[in-house]
């Protein structure tokens, strides 16, 4: 085993410097580079899995994204088999044969909205948009904050500044407010929300925590090591700092999620998104006709805010698992 | 190599770090990190930096290799037969300049990425040297693991930095400076934070492949001993300034400079028998900034004269048979 | 005839840690008696620092003392809980830590944090009695008494080390433990305050644990020296013996490692492999693998710590007579 770390051999040092005896030659031949690597990062992922797993938040986390991954898998198949789409549709479905909103039943098994449509449906169907506007942030976060973070703390001067300051700005303008007020000059749906909100939380704090993490990689020895064998900026940037700011910027983009699933619902309880069907469209079909504060027709607004909790809390869990991976100080010894 | 020309020639060389500079106001704080400091080294003849914390001497190895730039002062390497002035370096003359210089860092716990192997670590300088093609990288690097004594290659070599102990670490670190054949290797206390029992291995090895690869070394350390087994001439650096060059042997066994006989009588004997009488010597070695013109060593000096205040440091002077003293008393 | 005044007894010591239990105090027995310098030797993992931890009780929590016995003046520390022990700990013996910043809580002044240690350990202590203690204690490591109430920061290192030893000599100790109080000085300010601790040590008659990995300043501090390595102690004996007439293979290799300033510059010996992974230590002997002189008999049977003569104990079924 190649990870074997026992030091009872002594290591042999060599008494005359001969070259590389023909045997290691053939045996290093037969090793292709791309597939040893493929082998390491398998080891290092079975390895990130088991240390996740010890933490039964992580599970909990996963488990639950893994749930509602299945409920938006599920929607399509359904619809097209068992759901006669008249009925079930999210958007145009309509049951004539009960008084709307009904409570769950056999037949919608999460009761109806006020305007006759399965729940349940509308639950499902939402759940693939919310995820695709959380990923679609979380990248764009990602990308961003790496890029503007790792330049920043490289070149130093005023390139730094400018991008701290802009950091700054950014944070300083509260996000839902500038969402409303863009809601008002533009047309806002899912996609552009998404894009926005990976913009902003792009340049805003997550850029200014991985720029102090790329401090810190930035004056390792291995860095002046790196530029002493000769390496150009670039190859510092991509070999080096980056590599190790990808932990932390996967531990943000869960947080990115986080907020994006909220931040949607937020408008579109507001009536400000322009989408069909969404977590946060349910509750605003409540409220706008008038079953909000109804304790009786329960079913209306906890499927919805139970999802967006219980999907906003998973994606903190699992990052909160992934930091004491990241972070070995947080490990139990 | 048989030429007798120096293969690094450091003239006058200056490092000033500002303190207190702002945003438009020029500085008018320096901390004298290296100033002043002339030296040369043979080829093949290996030199060692020996200070305390402050003396400057990481910052000249620094220096030497550019990874800073210096205020003033040059710096010569005899490259090809001609004599290049690194200081005046740019763009690809430095990636060029940097086949033949190499540094090995002091903490072999942090001189290795943790997220590459110890291939990647190796073959490092061939990739961005452009030197050679995926296979003979691979076959180079495992030469030179060989050679550094981690045998059998093939299973050091895609292990990574955590998977191995300090003393190896060290040695990946080592094969990493050698594997594009510098003439000069820059040794930055490479043992200080290893285990004793691996130290001595470590620096034999050095000094082995120092024979057989035909590398002078610039060491740095603060240890006198280590500093007596690694290297033919010693320099002894004090608040940026060197204050004693020499042979080895003759610097250690006929200290003239106060500073480097305070040095040697406080350095610990491992002999119960022996009864040591050190040199009192008063106060602390504290960061030398702005200086004022006079001997560096004035205020903790026992022989301190009112000729030691009223001239700027002195100069080093030739006290016989390439032993140079910087000294108004000696 | 000096009294005894510390009795470790057969002493081990383990941390449970994920990947199973490491024994860093393996079976260590020694004395020390009044006014004694006993210094410990040994390299990084070899387990003098966790020795100096099971003395004072200050474990962590995955650690244990798994047997022996510790008896200070006659008591046994082991069974005592936390509580019992507290009244031992720094009256009777105390411990100046590695890395001088780690012991001084930066947003403390210096002489705040000494009356702490006072009032708390031999308290009631009234407040200008406190002030006038630490005063003496200031003068007594070689520092100025005027700079008492500075903060931490605002000393260089070799002053700060030299607070965090007045900081032990607060109570008036009977045993002053110190682990490598010097490794992060200059040789020059190291110098001095080993001189420092000398003569503290001749003036208040205590006795002194010194920890260390560099062989020389052991030399210089101890009356009698200890050996470790991997968790035990492979031998124990006067300063002089062990310099001058080492038994075991490991202090001899040991001394050959050193190269030093003075005497003649003779080539250095090197020890082969790397030492151990406590978690899985090699069978019989601890240095077998690396030893010169292994025999079949040192792979499978662990040699006793015993008397070879004349107070002069070694763990090794080989001991190295012939040497200068």
């Amino acid at each position: 085993m190649t990870t074997d770390k026992r030091q009872n051999v002594p290591a042999v040092i060599p008494h005359d410097l001969t070259a590389l005896d023909p045997q290691e030659r053939t045996r290093l031949r037969s090793q292709a580079l791309w597939r040893v690597r493929l082998r390491l990062m398998g080891q290092s992922l079975r390895a990130n899995w088991r240390l996740f797993t010890e933490n039964p938040i992580g599970l909990i986390g996963v488990s639950i994204i893994v749930f509602y991954g299945c409920l938006a898998l599920a929607h399509p198949l359904l619809m097209g088999r068992v759901w006669p789409p008249s009925i079930y549709h999210p958007v145009t479905g309509f049951n004539p044969a009960l008084a709307h909103p009904s409570p769950p039943s056999a037949q919608h098994w999460l009761g109806t909205d006020p305007f006759g449509r399965d729940i349940l449906s509308q639950l499902m169907y939402s759940t693939a948009s919310e995820f695709i506007l959380g990923m679609i942030a979380a990248l764009l976060t990602v990308t961003i904050g790496t890029a503007v973070g790792a330049v920043a703390a490289y070149y130093g001067g005023w390139v730094d500044t400018l991008l701290m300051r802009l950091a700054d700005l950014v944070i300083t303008l509260p996000s839902l407010v500038l969402l409303i007020v863009l809601s008002g000059i533009f047309e806002l749906n899912l996609p552009r929300l998404a894009i926005i909100i990976g913009i902003l939380s792009g340049f805003g704090g997550t850029t200014i925590i991985i720029k102090s993490q790329a401090l810190t990689i930035k004056v390792r020895a291995y860095v002046e090591a790196a530029r002493v064998a000769g390496g150009s900026h670039w190859h510092i940037i991509l070999r080096h700092i980056i590599p190790n700011l990808l932990p932390l910027t996967f531990l943000y983009m869960m947080f990115t999620v986080t907020d994006a699933i909220f931040a949607e619902a937020v408008l579109s309880y507001f009536g400000l998104l322009n989408v069909r069907m969404s977590w946060g469209m349910m509750i605003y079909t409540t409220q706008s006709s008038g079953y909000l504060l109804n304790m009786e027709t329960w079913w209306l607004i906890v499927p919805p805010g139970l999802s967006i909790t219980l999907l906003c809390a998973a994606f903190y869990l699992v990052g909160r698992a992934m930091d004491e991976v990241i972070n070995p100080r947080l490990r139990k010894r | 190599m048989t030429s007798t020309e120096p293969l690094v020639r450091v003239e006058s060389l200056r490092k000033l770090f500002p303190l207190n500079q702002g945003l438009l106001r020029p500085a008018t704080s320096f901390i004298h990190a290296v100033d002043g400091v002339s030296f040369a080294i043979a080829p093949g003849k290996s030199l060692a930096l020996v200070g305390e914390s402050g003396s400057g001497k990481t910052t000249t190895g620094k220096l030497l290799v550019r990874l800073l730039d210096p205020t003033s002062g040059q710096v010569f390497m005899r490259l090809k037969d001609t004599d290049v002035d690194v200081t005046a370096l740019k763009g690809s003359g430095v990636r060029e300049f940097r086949r033949h210089v190499q540094m090995i860092f002091q903490d072999p716990y942090e001189s290795l990425n943790p997220r590459r192997t110890v291939y990647d670590t190796v073959a490092e300088p061939l990739h961005v040297q452009g030197i050679g093609n995926v296979l003979h990288r691979q076959e180079r690097v495992a030469e030179l693991l060989a050679l550094v004594g981690l045998t059998p290659p093939s299973t050091f070599m895609f292990r990574f930095p955590h998977e191995l102990s300090g003393g190896q670490r060290q040695r990946v670190a080592i094969a990493r400076t050698l594997v594009i054949n510098p003439a000069l290797v820059i040794a930055d206390e490479p043992t200080s934070m290893l285990d004793v029992s691996i130290r001595a291995s470590v620096m034999q090895l050095m000094q082995r492949l120092a024979e057989h690869l035909h590398v002078t070394y610039l060491y740095i350390t603060h240890d006198l001993a280590v500093a007596r087994y690694m290297s033919d001439r010693l320099a002894v650096m004090y608040l940026g300034k060197i204050v004693e060059m020499g042979d080895t042997e003759e610097v250690l066994h006929h200290p003239q400079h106060p500073y480097t006989q305070a040095l040697l009588s406080a350095v610990p004997v491992p002999d119960p028998r022996w009864k040591r009488t050190p040199i009192e010597i008063k106060g602390g070695v504290s960061k030398p900034v702005n200086p004022l013109p006079r001997c560096r060593f004035y205020e903790r000096c026992p022989l301190a004269a009112q000729i030691c205040t009223d001239n700027d440091h002195p100069s080093l002077e030739d006290k016989g048979a390439g032993h140079y003293v910087a000294c108004y008393r000696a | 005839m000096p009294e005894t005044i510390l009795q470790v007894e057969n002493l081990t010591m383990h941390y449970i840690t994920r990947a199973g239990a490491v024994t860093a105090v393996d079976d260590v027995s020694f004395t020390l008696t009044e006014g004694e310098s006993l210094g410990l030797v040994g390299e990084s993992g070899c387990g003098k620092t966790s020795v100096a931890n099971s003395l004072m009780k200050l474990l962590p929590d995955n650690a244990r003392i798994k047997s022996g016995r510790i008896l200070f003046k006659g008591v046994d520390f082991v069974p005592l809980n936390e509580a019992q022990m507290r009244p031992y700990r720094w009256r009777n013996i105390a411990m100046v830590f590695q890395a001088a910043m780690n012991a001084l809580n930066p947003v403390y002044r210096v002489s705040d944090q000494i009356i702490e240690a006072l009032e708390t350990h031999l308290s009631p202590y009234p407040f200008d009695q406190a002030r006038q203690r630490v005063a003496e204690l200031f003068v007594m490591v070689g520092l100025d008494p005027r700079l008492m109430d500075q903060y931490p920061h605002e000393y260089s290192g070799g002053m700060r080390q030299r607070a965090v030893i007045a900081l032990a000599l607060a109570c008036n100790p009977d045993i002053i433990i110190a682990d490598e109080p010097t490794t992060a000085l200059d040789v020059i300010v190291q110098d001095t305050l080993l001189r420092q601790l000398q003569t503290l040590q001749a003036r208040i008659g205590m006795s002194m644990i010194y920890i260390s990995h560099d062989i020389a300043v052991i030399a210089e501090m101890s009356d009698r020296i200890g050996v470790m390595y991997a968790g035990k102690l492979v031998e124990l004996a006067s300063a002089e013996e062990i310099f001058h007439q080492p038994l075991h293979p490991y202090t001899i290799a040991l001394m050959s490692a050193f190269p030093s300033v003075t005497g003649p510059r003779r080539a250095l010996q090197t020890l082969p492999g790397e030492p151990p992974d406590l978690l899985d230590p090699p069978t019989g002997c601890r240095f077998h693998p690396r030893c010169l002189f292994a025999s079949d008999r040192c792979r499978e049977q662990t040699p006793r710590f015993q008397d070879y003569g004349g107070g002069h104990y070694v763990a090794c079924w080989h001991p190295q007579e012939k040497r200068v």
